[in-house]
């Protein structure tokens, strides 16, 4: 009997600590997301700086903002897995400098447009919530975009962005394991041709 | 090419491709494999070849002897001529209220909006919300079926295609110079023309910029355009636990990154 409630005390006290960690607060998330764009637009995209500081604030934010660690494992999936050590952090080397490269030259894209938030969505996975927004268009419908946010320790990171229902962290995902499945170089040809792109 | 025979082949063409979307219902939904890949990899590159030196040449050169402004009217207008398209399958979804929503866009568009060329509706509380028979289709529960990629289009399905067909034939464009062959070559040509250059200006530098950042292009586009239309709902299907832009995103051994982190 006292084992028996021992055990159901455990179980409740491990059931407890999974809902604590699944918990994550949405309004500080959006908060997150908010500061995140604000300072993107008012500190890069319309700041009065020249094009080198102004990729360099983006290559700061960027970090700051983004668990590349965590997307760079999500988005090489299974190869993950069977990947060497030193390939693991090649890949998230490689795989950082080429979205920061491509993310700071499409974020003058943004110029004269504006988030505006509304609200945010559960997500299925622990700890991650969607912070939901919309940025008018010159013409048309305005375009959806969501966040995904993770927080962990204390620290929220964007951890996927998806815009018009298409997961960038899923397409890369999809790309690179059709990539790494069709080619006979496997992941070391993923990182050189990544590489070659930067 | 006759009339009627003309009328026919699209008919028996919509029949078809609906006809394979049915087939592809009863396949497992979760099904989304891409059975005809090596075909549709030699269609996407010709595609590819086709945009890069037909439309893309040809929407530059648009883009070099027109303003903003301008491009904008003329987008403008051309989403204005769809907007009847809107209005019939919002209808055929049984959503009464979008469809007279569509209607009353077109309406004062057309009047109030000069031919279209100004969104008028958009300041009186109707703001614009495109949807298509591939959506209605997907509402009433056809299945998407496998991916095509279609000569001159792209990334699509059979249900993507029938579609694209049954809403050219729903284009006021089509249907009010139908009658008279000779009107009909005058303007459904042009206005083809001015709708597929305005369309890939628009589009020609954000293909560009991601073909460039890929290392499997046509995966890319396969992944992004299945991503996209998975948005759709089956109107009897129950509602889902989750969006499906949601998915466990997690990893399996976090402390995996203690080896990354230096």
């Amino acid at each position: 009997m006292n084992k028996k409630f021992i055990k159901l005390l455990f179980a409740v006290m491990v059931l407890c600590a999974g809902n604590a960690r699944a918990e994550i607060d949405a309004a500080k998330a959006e908060t997150f997301v908010k500061d995140v764009t604000t300072e993107g637009i008012e500190k890069i995209i319309n700041a009065d700086v020249s094009q080198a500081e102004k990729d360099q604030r983006f290559a700061e934010l960027f970090n700051r903002a983004l668990d590349l660690d965590f997307i760079g494992q999500f988005v090489l999936g299974r190869n993950w897995r069977v990947a060497t050590p030193q390939q693991r952090k090649d890949f998230i080397t490689v795989y950082r400098q080429l979205n920061i490269s491509t993310w700071s030259k499409r974020f003058d894209e943004f110029k004269g447009k504006d988030f505006i938030f509304k609200g945010s969505s559960p997500s299925t996975s622990k700890g991650q919530v969607f912070v939901n927004s919309v940025v008018p268009m010159d013409q048309g419908e305005p375009a959806k975009v969501l966040w995904r946010v993770r927080e962990k320790n204390g620290q929220y990171k964007i951890v996927d962005i998806v815009i018009e229902n298409v997961s960038l962290a899923i397409t890369a995902r999809n790309e690179y394991t059709a990539f790494i499945k069709n080619n006979p170089g496997g992941i070391d040809a993923l990182i050189a041709n990544l590489k070659s792109k930067i | 090419m006759n009339k009627h025979l003309k009328q026919i082949v699209g008919c028996a063409a919509v029949l078809l491709v609906s006809a394979c979307a049915f087939d592809g219902g009863l396949q497992r939904q979760e099904d989304k494999a891409d059975p005809y890949e090596n075909f549709n990899r030699k269609i996407f590159a010709f595609n590819d070849g086709f945009y890069e030196n037909v439309m893309f040449p040809i929407a530059r050169g648009y883009r070099k002897v027109t303003t903003p402004f301008i491009r904008e009217r003329v987008s403008s207008v051309v989403a204005n001529l769809q907007e009847p398209i809107s209005t019939i399958n919002h209808l055929l979804q049984l959503r009464f209220a979008d469809s007279a929503q569509s209607l009353g866009r077109f309406a004062l568009n057309t009047t109030l909006g000069l031919g279209g060329m100004f969104d008028v509706a958009q300041g009186w509380k109707l703001p614009p919300d495109k949807t298509s028979f591939n959506e209605t289709l997907a509402s009433w529960c056809v299945a998407e079926g496998p991916y095509l990629v279609v000569p001159f289009l792209g990334a699509s399905s059979p249900r993507g295609l029938s579609g694209t067909l049954v809403d050219a034939v729903a284009d006021p464009v089509y249907w009010v110079t139908y009658n008279d062959a000779n009107i009909s070559a005058k303007i459904s040509y042009p206005y083809a023309a001015v709708k597929y250059t305005s369309f890939a200006e628009a589009y020609a530098d954000i293909y560009e910029d991601l073909k460039r950042n890929s290392v499997d292009f046509y995966s890319t586009m396969r992944s992004a355009y299945r991503q996209n239309q998975s948005r759709y709902r089956c109107r009897f299907a129950p509602e889902p636990t989750a969006e499906t832009y949601d998915f466990d995103f997690g990893i399996d051994d976090e402390d995996a990154f203690d080896e990354v982190e230096e």
